[in-house]
């Protein structure tokens, strides 16, 4: 993994429209950003596991992994019978951890906590308040502005 | 690479992406490209990252492309 790597945590919710039905999908995830050798930007996803995004610079990189977690969504939900059938494809696309990326996203936690490793220009939280988390709702149902959201993304410390 | 790296996995096409199977695991984002359905789209080596390290079959398949050394 390249020397210039964070952990960062992140918070999307977004309404997922599937067949007959629109999710309220809210995810709490941890993702590693890293400097690579040629000069591009890119997010690793920690958990969930399966899916980067990456750029020209960092900006391009948080665009690119906003796109690929939805893309895995949207193929969801185009391919879901049911609303039942996408919360559990969902909720295990986003159990699954990208184990070798986890530890290096534990071991670059340890480096920014002991003051070694720090990320300019993004603000940082503590990564124990924001642990790995999803919900789904059925938003037709409980349809309400509370559910609007705009994306977080912070250096984990 | 997968065929020497990850014998047995299977994958499936679905509307933006290729998705791979492989021991229990998936990795669901192997784009297809901006215009879905082409034939041989160029991934990103970044996309091949996550996936190798997420199957952790990384040592593998540095062996087998360049680009991901």
């Amino acid at each position: 993994m390249s020397a210039n790597t964070y952990p960062l945590v992140f918070a999307f919710r977004d309404a997922i429209v599937g067949k007959g039905f629109v999710a309220d999908v809210a995810v709490q995830g941890r993702v590693l950003l890293t400097d690579e050798a040629d000069g591009d930007v890119w997010m690793f996803g920690v958990q969930p596991g399966g899916v980067a995004g990456g750029g020209g610079n960092r900006s391009e990189a948080f665009h690119e992994f906003k796109k690929s977690y939805l893309s895995v969504l949207f193929d969801s939900a185009a391919e879901c019978a049911s609303f039942a059938d996408f919360e559990s494809d969902v909720k295990r696309f986003f159990s699954e951890v990208n184990a070798p990326n986890e530890k290096v996203w534990l071991n670059a936690l340890a480096a920014v906590r002991e003051g070694k490793l720090s990320l300019p220009n993004l603000g940082s939280t503590n990564a124990d308040l924001w642990p790995p988390s999803i919900e789904i709702r059925h938003l037709d149902q409980q349809a309400s502005p509370s559910a609007n959201a705009f994306d977080m993304i912070r250096e984990a410390a | 690479m997968l065929d020497r790296c990850a014998p047995g996995r299977t994958r499936k096409e679905r509307e933006h992406n290729w998705v791979v199977m492989y021991r229990g695991l998936t990795y669901p984002r192997l784009p297809r490209g901006e215009q879905g359905a082409r034939k041989n789209p160029e991934i990103q080596v970044g996309h091949v990252k996550q996936m190798v390290r997420h199957f952790e079959i990384e040592a593998c398949a540095k062996s087998q492309i360049e680009l991901l050394r």
